[in-house]
């Protein structure tokens, strides 16, 4: 069993990667590691909104349409209608200040790319965590055995600490919280700083879903897990805490 | 990739297991270490050995003195400085009566785009490897954090206080 870590910096955090394989060598892996590192900055200059340069920048300014833009692009904005409709709105790139911005969707999508980049390259055990957000392939192998990867939610109250801990096979995971970077989510139907929730995770197939439906959350609140009741989202779990201390949840088929 | 969730139906190996106890056994703690009492380095003690998870994947092999003469290892134990590509990570551990009671990064990335995430991760990481409460975690989500540079130099202090 070949097994890499590697940690790149990038996004203004770091991504950590944990791949491992039966199939392939060391140098096999090495190359995934290098194209998930490529890919990475790649989607740097592409999506961030502090590069005035970026593709995504150019499209908050106007300056080109995004029906000029490649196709990851549209695929991201495309991901982002998707998550604004099955949200009510609650996630909403366009009703930012500035114009578009997808920032709370790019992390959970490339997350799922580099964990598909590292499987074209043999990769079977694969953890991807876009800080914070996880994407998750084959489970882990430990002493000759395969399991679940456990992630841990960090504790809103006390960053810490982790509240609860969720097994996953393959799928993705994403926790939105006050915790970080404070009070950074903006309610888009009021303007205002969301207090819906204090911490919302969601786990379901789609690394971009995930990352969008927890800050979706955010500004619901535990009435937000209605949203889950859409049948698009049937394979989604998600579990709040909200601004009470409440938790509120509601588990996918498989969990 | 739109394959379904696979969640287990129950944790492995459970929260508690922190630690892997081993049949105890006798062995030689002749090593020299800096701050073990001198009668220490000679006498045969009984020990054994538990694997404790200090982060991630990452299983320190660590022997825990049953007599009071390995119980005399105290005092503060560096690790070495990791170069992590955006900064250095340095680990420092304080030990009392053979028992890891103090972690601090002596080190950290601390960068004009690091530092946030160095002010949040180092918590965390302190947490694991004080309590290893999360000794089957794999990830955390909501955090943004590392471990790579922290287990590097962690394992470099408690080689060297001879834990």
């Amino acid at each position: 069993m070949a097994r890499l870590t590697r940690e790149i910096e990038v996004w203004g955090t770091v991504l950590y990667v944990d791949v491992a394989s039966p199939d392939v060598d060391e140098s096999a892996l090495k190359t995934g590691l290098d194209r998930v590192q490529d890919f990475s900055l790649h989607v740097d200059e592409v999506f961030s909104t502090y590069k005035s340069e970026s593709v995504v920048s150019k499209l908050r300014r106007k300056e080109i349409s995004i029906e000029s833009t490649s196709d990851e692009v549209k695929e991201v904005w495309n991901l982002c209608v998707a998550a604004r409709d099955m949200s009510g709105g609650a996630f909403n790139p366009w009703a930012v200040a500035g114009g578009f911005d997808p920032s709370g969707l790019v992390k959970g999508w490339a997350a799922d790319k580099c964990a598909e980049i590292l499987q074209a390259h043999g990769g079977r055990h694969i953890l991807v965590n876009a800080a914070g957000d996880l994407a998750l392939r084959g489970g882990t192998f430990v002493d000759g055995v395969v399991q679940p990867w456990s992630i841990g939610i960090v504790n809103p109250d006390n960053r810490q600490e982790t509240v609860r801990h969720f097994q996953i096979s393959d799928g993705a995971i994403a926790t939105s919280g006050t915790y970080e970077k404070g009070a950074h989510i903006l309610d888009p139907h009021s303007g205002m700083i969301a207090i819906g929730a204090k911490s919302a995770t969601v786990i379901g197939p789609n690394g971009a879903l995930t990352d969008a439906l927890a800050t979706a959350l955010m500004v619901e609140g535990r009435d937000g897990a209605a949203i889950f009741g859409n049948p698009e989202l049937s394979e989604y779990s998600v579990w709040v805490i909200d601004r009470y201390g409440d938790v509120a949840w509601s588990l996918g088929p498989l969990s | 990739m739109k394959k379904g969730l696979l969640i287990s139906a129950g944790t492995i190996g459970g929260l508690g297991s922190v630690f892997f106890i081993n049949n105890p056994s006798f062995a030689d703690s002749s090593s020299p270490s800096p701050t073990k009492s001198p009668s220490a380095s000679t006498s045969r003690t009984f020990e054994t050995t538990v694997k404790a998870r200090v982060k991630s994947k990452v299983w320190v092999n660590v022997r825990v003195p049953m007599s009071s003469a390995q119980k005399n290892i105290n005092g503060k134990f560096a690790g070495t400085v990791v170069d992590v590509g955006y900064g250095n990570v340095q680990v420092m551990i304080v030990v009392t009566s053979g028992v890891i009671t103090e972690v601090k990064a002596l080190q950290a990335p601390g960068g004009k785009r690091s530092r946030p995430y160095s002010e949040y991760a180092l918590p965390i990481l302190v947490q694991e490897t004080l309590q290893a409460q999360s000794a089957k975690i794999d990830g955390v989500s909501g955090a943004s954090y590392t471990s790579w540079g922290w287990t590097t130099s962690l394992q470099a202090a408690l080689t060297k206080a001879g834990l």
